[in-house]
């Protein structure tokens, strides 16, 4: 972030690859060649070559991590990782979790990556360290911790098509036992219109304001504070209406040597999402609607580390969290509590084998404690050669939305109630005389759901030998318990009313490959590719026992499925792959690339009534690329520019692809001092 | 050597892997003739949004296939999603027909082929409900929320007792006007049915090939 660490290569040594260190595999320092899970560490310099600076840009050119648009809202965009989506996943600045899932996505593009170090991305079931909704993985944005002595810091200016903006201040410095940071960031985006027939923009123009100060401070050589703080606004005027959302964030840690060879951090952290739409859906002054949506969640944590020699590691941890949630489909604040605790070991029983093996217990107020255990090895069997596998398992608690929503639709009728209130409120429907009939029991109502619940495994081979690079990863991940939506009642309107409740079991597996070849002088090369197979367990066995029809296109006639037929979940692509070039001239003033990313095709949902994509419905999207390039040149040491141009093939989709503006050029100054 | 080997066969599957491409996508199963649908039947109806629904059932005779105005020589009728079958007793809806034969139904899982046989089980309209459940994936569609779309569930077979006691088998085919493959609930014209169907003549006779 600061000065000479922005000089460095793209093309790393291996020495270089030994320093590289992941956190969020092992919560603790780890070298990245080194760990037995199956992770993604994206450097600081790879995110300014690529001239990105939101966390999703970045993300999906990852191989196997594929953007997945939101529809509820224009512009929202999650991930995927392994099929499994970001409802799951769990998104990290420093450790500490953002929340604000409005409508479970998580809204991945409003954070800014200009000033961070680095973003490691671990795979599989990551709960036995990071607790709930870690199910699918975790994504850790990992901030510099380490400051000059003299002031220093980087301006950029980005500009580019669709009236994007993105302004950067970064500062900071270190001296003795004082330093502090700031960071700044502007964004705006007048959006784009990718259907003129429908009214309002596609993405409508928002603009967003990041601010990050920070503070260090050395009590002694063995107690060391940071305090950060984290404010991010955005303001969209929407059709017809105004969005707003506000993030806030405070993060204290203190590090602490209590004894020779035991640490100790002690972290407070306090976060808050609110979110604010207005929309005037009739034209009238007087007729508005107004949602808001305000989340808070306090969370104070301890962890101990027991470091008897080198390769000896013992973590242990103990935490709370406190968070509530007020919105208007929610009859009234709601609350949650939970407590945890967590142990790992991680050892080499050999020298060439390592072993880390972990478990999490979580206790919670509304629904089932969890108990999440992990393990993981790593074998060398030759100096090139190693073999990685890891079996753990993750969970997903109930949401504030499936536990208290309260909702009635308008227009149609339908009626939508959470666990909580759904005995109370079909009871309300029936005295009211609201309902033809009950399907299921009022005494069965009422009842508690499950968290969801997932087993992953992973188990890959690596072999590295001079400048190639390859690693195959077999992956499977089990999730049970998902909660979806079931029939309670009809209504006298004939609509239903729906209640939540622990159904579904899905799987996804498949295979990840990632090479890199750095031999050429100028050049490196990577390329990655995963192949997914991703299905509903419930649905098979229906289709197994011949339950299952499916509609003739052509004549509309019923027909029985076979498993053959099946595609698999929704929004999940067979292929996906990665092809990336990087050009670094010999006196690195000027470095070049090109990025390809690859999906096959995919279906968005059902569309011929039986409830699962099979090969005959009609929302499949064509497997498409899309291709970013830019050029970076040094005009000095200290002033680079850099242009580019995302999305060069113009890929556009407005129904299946809203999240996907056209071509987009831009062009980017950076200022080192 | 042992190592070689094995690293060989390493990067081969490899290559493998990028090569490898998805399978070929099979023809739909061959489906036989089809005969005797109805296009387009209107089943048009009023309120909803807060007021209670209501508006006249359009009434359908299996035995002509056509649809009727007699009040008492139908044996299906229809409203929006809603099905009526002529016998039981008034469900509490407005404006429905009134029940005058011993008709009643039933919804079969299969294909229109595979209902080769009539039931015994018969339901009949009520209080309770109708013989055809409403509702989303309670009867013969599925509504999706986000599209707005009325989808008949495939493999759904409606089997009808006339109201004389003769047998019928009836599948839905579409709800939207022209039965394109594709419906588009924003510009295509829903309330419209268009199935396909059988009637067996025969007193007695609960075949239904």
């Amino acid at each position: 972030m600061f000065g000479q660490e922005n000089r460095n290569d793209t093309i790393t040594s291996k020495t270089q690859n030994l320093k590289e260190v992941i956190v969020s595999a092992t919560r603790d320092e780890r070298q990245f060649s080194s760990i037995p899970l199956p992770a993604v560490l994206i450097k600081k310099e790879e995110i300014k070559n690529s001239g990105s600076s939101r966390l999703i840009d970045v993300l999906v050119e990852q191989a196997g991590i594929i953007s997945v648009p939101d529809f509820t809202v224009g512009g929202e965009e999650g991930i995927q990782i392994q099929g499994i989506s970001s409802d799951y996943i769990t998104v990290l600045i420093d450790g500490a979790p953002l929340i604000g899932r409005n409508s479970g996505n998580f809204d991945l593009s409003r954070i800014s990556v200009n000033n961070i170090k680095q973003i490691e991305v671990v795979k599989g079931p990551s709960s036995s360290l990071f607790g709930s909704d870690a199910l699918g993985g975790v994504i850790n944005i990992v901030t510099n911790k380490i400051l000059p002595e003299k002031l220093s810091g980087e301006i950029s200016h980005q500009q580019g098509s669709f009236g994007l903006t993105d302004s950067n201040l970064s500062i900071g410095k270190k001296k003795s036992k004082f330093g502090y940071s700031l960071f700044i960031n502007r964004f705006s985006t007048s959006g784009y219109d990718l259907s003129s027939e429908l009214p309002g923009k596609t993405v409508d123009p928002y603009k967003n304001w990041t601010l990050q100060p920070r503070l260090f401070y050395d009590f002694s050589e063995k107690i060391k504070l940071i305090q950060s703080f984290r404010y991010f606004s955005q303001k969209q005027n929407i059709y017809n209406g105004d969005s707003e959302e506000e993030d806030f964030n405070f993060h204290t840690l203190i590090n602490q040597e209590i004894a020779k060879n035991w640490k100790a951090k002690y972290e407070i952290y306090s976060t808050r999402y609110n979110a604010f739409q207005v929309l005037n859906l009739s034209g009238e002054p007087s007729n508005f609607e107004k949602t808001t949506f305000d989340q808070k969640l306090f969370k104070p944590e301890f962890r101990l580390n027991y470091k008897p020699s080198s390769n000896k590691n013992m973590m242990m941890g103990v935490g709370g969290a406190s968070e509530s949630l007020e919105r208007t489909l929610f009859k009234e604040k709601v609350k949650f509590n939970s407590k945890y605790a967590f142990i790992q070991y991680d050892f080499f029983p050999s020298k060439k084998l390592n072993l880390i093996v972990g478990m999490r217990y979580d206790q919670h107020s509304e629904y089932n404690s969890e108990l999440s255990p992990k393990i993981s090895f790593k074998y060398n069997v030759t100096d090139h050669l190693s073999i990685k596998g890891s079996a753990g398992s993750g969970f997903k608690a109930p949401d504030f939305r499936q536990l208290y929503l309260d909702y009635t639709n308008s227009t149609v009728g339908y009626t939508v109630l959470g666990k909580t209130v759904e005995k109370k409120g079909i009871s309300l429907l029936e005295e009211n005389s609201q309902l033809l009939n009950i399907i299921v029991p009022i005494n069965d109502l009422g009842g508690s759901l499950k968290a969801e619940s997932s087993s992953g495994y992973n188990f890959s081979l690596s072999h590295e030998k001079k400048a190639l690079f390859t690693e195959i990863n077999l992956f499977r991940n089990d999730i049970k318990n998902l909660i979806d939506t079931r029939i309670l009642a009809r209504k006298i309107n004939g609509q239903n009313v729906f209640g939540y409740q622990n159904l579904n079991s899905i799987f996804t597996q498949g295979i990840e490959l990632s090479s890199h070849y750095k031999g050429f002088k100028n050049i490196t090369i990577s390329i990655g590719y995963q192949l997914l197979y991703s299905y509903d367990k419930d649905k098979l066995s229906l289709i197994s026992k011949n339950e299952v029809y499916s509609r003739d296109p052509e004549t509309l006639s019923s027909f029985l499925i076979a498993k053959r037929n099946y595609f698999g979940l929704a929004n999940r692509s067979r292929h996906s792959s990665s092809f990336k070039i990087f050009y670094s001239s010999t006196n690195k003033k000027t470095k070049i690339n090109l990025r390809l990313n690859y999906r096959s095709k995919y279906a968005m949902y059902d569309t011929n009534g039986n409830d699962l994509i099979d090969n005959y419905d009609s929302s499949f999207v064509k497997g498409f690329s899309l291709v970013n390039t830019s050029v970076t040149q040094d005009l000095s040491d200290k002033l680079a520019i850099q242009t580019g141009s995302r999305n060069i093939l113009n890929h556009k989709d407005a129904s299946a692809l809203p999240n996907l503006s056209g071509r987009q050029f831009y062009i980017n100054l950076n200022y080192n001092f | 050597m042992k190592q070689s080997i094995f690293l060989s066969f390493f990067y081969l599957f490899s290559l493998t892997l990028f090569f490898v491409s998805c399978s070929k996508e099979e023809d739909p199963e061959p489906l036989p003739n089809l005969s005797n649908i109805y296009e387009d039947l209107w089943a048009p109806q009023s309120g909803g949004r807060g007021v209670p629904i209501s508006g006249e059932f359009t009434k359908f005779d299996l035995a002509t296939g056509q649809i009727t105005a007699d009040p008492q020589g139908w044996d299906i009728a229809f409203r929006g999603t809603t099905i009526a079958v002529n016998g039981g007793a008034p469900t509490g809806t407005l404006d429905e027909p009134p029940r005058n034969g011993n008709g009643g139904g039933t919804i079969v899982s299969g294909t229109f082929e595979s209902v080769t046989v009539a039931p015994s089980n018969f339901s009949q309209d009520g209080s309770q409900g109708f013989a055809i459940p409403g509702g989303s994936g309670n009867g013969w569609y599925n509504y999706n929320p986000q599209l707005r779309m009325i989808t008949p569930i495939p493999g759904k077979i409606l089997v009808i007792r006339t109201r004389d006691g003769k047998y019928a088998k009836v599948e839905i085919l579409s709800y939207y006007k022209g039965a394109p493959a594709n419906p588009n609930p924003m510009a295509d014209l829903s309330r419209y049915y268009t199935f396909r169907f059988l009637y067996n003549p025969n007193e007695g006779s609960n075949s239904l090939e």
